[in-house]
């Protein structure tokens, strides 16, 4: 083979850009992404908090007109002026009709206690209970 | 490659360019680092924002938890007439903002056409309902300005307890005035920057100090029973054709104050159109001469003192006795009367002499230990401490006159005072209002317990007068009908010419009835009064059916609330009482 068919690549004159500057332009632009992709994100969280609290300040204000108008409406007057409107006749009524249950303690609040009947049964009837109206 | 004659050609592009990019450049830099303060300052200021944060006012309740007072957001709505009027709007602006927000068009149109102004209230304190419909019709022109405003969800309930806050959020009357301080809370603050849109930029918030709410007050007011209370008092005032009319329960063991009602009366979210006579609360600021109901305080002196016994016999002369070459006369004749129906018939010549047996000295000293003089202390501005002179002041005659409820003047508030004294045992209990106060996270600041302010008379005293107390509302006495059906009423009636220039006057009386039920162990107390009522005006007549309609129904919602809700604040002077 002739000098001149030599593989040109391996003695080609130019400029080699130095391998750790391209690693170290490479390091930064990625940092700039990232810083810039970071302060979108922030940007973006920030207007979301923005229309968070304006939203908050909105169902606050709706809350507070509801709750006026619940207010209203549980009045003793307009209470009275819903009964009439339903032809409601209701009163409080008196001490004799008033029946006042306590419990003996917290713990028994909400259970009931089931007493075997005294009549005798067989293994197989179920435990009946009497009930007074 | 580029050929001779375009390399000049493309020399020049790229001068160009290159002038261009370092011309930016250059301008870059001289805005960036050269002494630009100007420039800096102008745009600091247009990205500057300061916000206030508007505070919310504290929330009033009654005890069981429904809202008295409270603040709503709402919009002041502005104009720039100005703007509108170079773009020629006024007329199309005005008429729709006068449908909407239901005002005066003329009035409105006025506003707008004040073209050298850039800025115009046309209407204040729209609630957000209607703002919201002028908002949607993108007026130009027409801006928001957000502000809160108190409301009453109640109206007219307990008016005179709660009272009003002004425009500019300050108590002026009742509770909002009392209580102030606590119900005001303090604004917030943010600092920070708005874009070219002028949206705030939340990365340059600078400062943020979140608004302090008011703290909540709990009365010891039962909306329900003030009803019961205000609808009769209505009823009162009309079938009396009365000027005024008035009421307080209070339940004795603890002093706290169930209801308190004064009519006339008026809507808390039209105080401005309210007169001085319709704000003013008559259960503690109005003064009078409390005629037989005062008896009951004079007869306690003297059984405590021992002066008299029940069954002691006194000449009521018939209805005339000349003392000191003065008159006193009976409402009706009576001749010989124990001290018992001395209090059952009133006799006003029996009360008389029994307070001569008691004397000058013991009397004053012990009206003084009944509280009659001076303020009792609720925590309600506006409170009178009556009338009651020292001794050096009486005359021979005063004795007999102030027996008789005259030459003194109190208020209900005393009055109720003393018959709860009466039935709790003999203990002088300080009325009060205010049950507790919670801040904007839910912490107790203040609770109200109850005190005991004097012991003016004994156990046994209290026991006694409540019997004989009683006796007033059986038949034949003067205050049959207050008595109840399912409850043992004890009580006193009180009847008491108004003072005019020169004496009395013969027709504008001041007609009462005080009593506490049931009499054997009295749960609630309680006072009507009812002033210049037509034709009929003995307490007796007028202020007795009163006092039962409203006992009857009271007595039958306190049968129904909650054990709890009854012992709430238990009180120390049931320990004190069981000590003593």
């Amino acid at each position: 083979m002739s000098r001149g068919n030599r593989n040109r690549k391996k003695t080609v004159e130019g400029f080699f850009f130095p391998i750790p500057l391209a690693l170290v332009l490479v390091l930064a632009g990625t940092l700039s992404l990232t810083y810039l992709w970071l302060c979108g994100r922030a940007t973006t969280l920030g207007k979301r908090i923005i229309n968070l609290e304006r939203q908050l300040a909105e169902v606050e204000k709706h809350r507070l007109n509801e709750e006026f108008k619940w207010s209203n409406m549980k009045s003793p007057h307009n209470i009275e002026q819903a009964l009439k409107l339903h032809q409601l006749d209701m009163s409080w009524p008196d001490k004799t009709r008033v029946v006042r249950l306590s419990a003996p303690n917290p713990a028994s609040i909400g259970k009931i206690n089931v007493r075997p009947s005294s009549v005798r049964t067989s293994k197989s009837d179920q435990i009946r209970i009497a009930m007074n109206d | 490659m580029i050929k001779n004659r375009h390399i000049w050609r493309w020399l020049f592009i790229v001068l160009l360019t290159s002038a261009a990019f370092v011309g930016l450049i250059v301008r870059l830099c001289a805005l960036h680092l050269g002494p630009n303060e100007k420039f800096r300052e102008r745009i600091a200021r247009m990205r500057a924002m300061e916000q206030k944060l508007v505070e919310g006012r504290g929330r009033i309740f009654d005890r069981n938890g429904a809202v008295l007072a409270m603040d709503l957001s709402v919009q002041n709505v502005w104009v720039d007439p100005d703007l509108i009027n170079r773009k020629g709007y006024a007329r199309f602006i005005g008429s729709h903002l006068a449908r909407v927000l239901r005002l005066d068009p003329a009035m409105v149109l006025s506003k707008i056409n004040r073209a050298d102004r850039q800025f115009e209230y046309v209407a204040r304190f729209v609630p957000g309902d209607t703002a919201g419909k002028i908002s949607e019709m993108k007026l130009p022109g027409v801006y928001f300005e957000e502000t809160v405003q108190r409301h009453y969800p109640q109206g007219p309930l307990m008016c005179h307890v709660v009272g009003f806050a002004n425009q500019e959020g300050v108590g002026s009357a009742g509770i909002e005035q009392r209580l102030d301080r606590y119900l005001r809370g303090s604004p917030g603050l943010r600092v920070g920057e708005v874009d070219g849109r002028r949206r705030e930029v939340f990365l340059r918030r600078s400062l943020e100090i979140p608004a302090q709410e008011g703290s909540d007050v709990y009365l010891t007011i039962d909306s329900s029973i003030q009803y019961i209370v205000e609808k009769a008092l209505d009823q009162a005032m009309e079938t009396n054709h009365a000027r005024a009319a008035w009421a307080i329960v209070q339940r004795v063991k603890t002093g706290e104050i169930l209801g308190m009602a004064s009519r006339p009366a008026f809507d808390l979210n039209r105080y401005r159109d309210a007169t001085e006579e319709n704000k003013r609360n008559r259960a503690i600021s109005y003064v009078y001469e409390p005629g037989s109901t005062f008896k009951m305080a004079v007869i306690a002196a003297a059984l405590n003192e021992g002066a008299v016994r029940t069954d002691q016999i006194f000449d009521c002369e018939n209805g005339v006795w000349y003392y000191k070459g003065r008159p006193l006369h009976d409402y009706r004749p009576n001749g010989m009367l124990s001290v018992a129906d001395i209090i059952k018939k009133s006799s006003n010549i029996g009360a008389a002499k029994v307070a001569l047996e008691l004397g000058p000295e013991k009397l004053e000293s012990y009206l003084r230990k009944f509280g009659y003089g001076q303020k009792i202390g609720i925590d309600l501005p506006g409170e009178e401490g009556g009338i009651f002179y020292r001794r050096s002041r009486w005359t021979d005659m005063s004795p007999t006159r102030i027996a008789m409820g005259h030459e003194i003047a109190v208020t209900s508030l005393q009055i109720l005072s003393t018959l709860a004294t009466i039935a709790n045992n003999g203990f002088l209990m300080r009325p009060y209002i205010l049950q507790r106060i919670v801040d904007a996270k839910g912490r107790a600041i203040l609770e109200t317990q109850p005190e005991v302010l004097a012991r003016p008379i004994r156990t046994d005293t209290a026991a006694t007068m409540r019997g004989l107390l009683a006796r007033v509302t059986e038949k034949g006495g003067t205050g049959a009908r207050a008595a109840l059906k399912d409850y043992k009423v004890a009580g006193k009636s009180g009847t008491a010419q108004k003072p005019v220039p020169g004496g009395y006057s013969d027709s504008a009386n001041i007609a009462s009835f005080v009593g506490c039920l049931p009499a054997d162990d009295p749960e609630v107390a309680i006072i009507i009064v009812v002033d210049e009522p037509q034709p009929e005006h003995t307490g007796g007549l007028v202020a007795a059916p009163v006092f039962r309609s409203i006992a009857e129904e009271i007595m039958r919602y306190i049968a129904s609330r909650p054990a709890g809700w009854t012992e709430t604040a238990r009180t120390k002077a049931e320990g004190t009482e069981s000590g003593s």
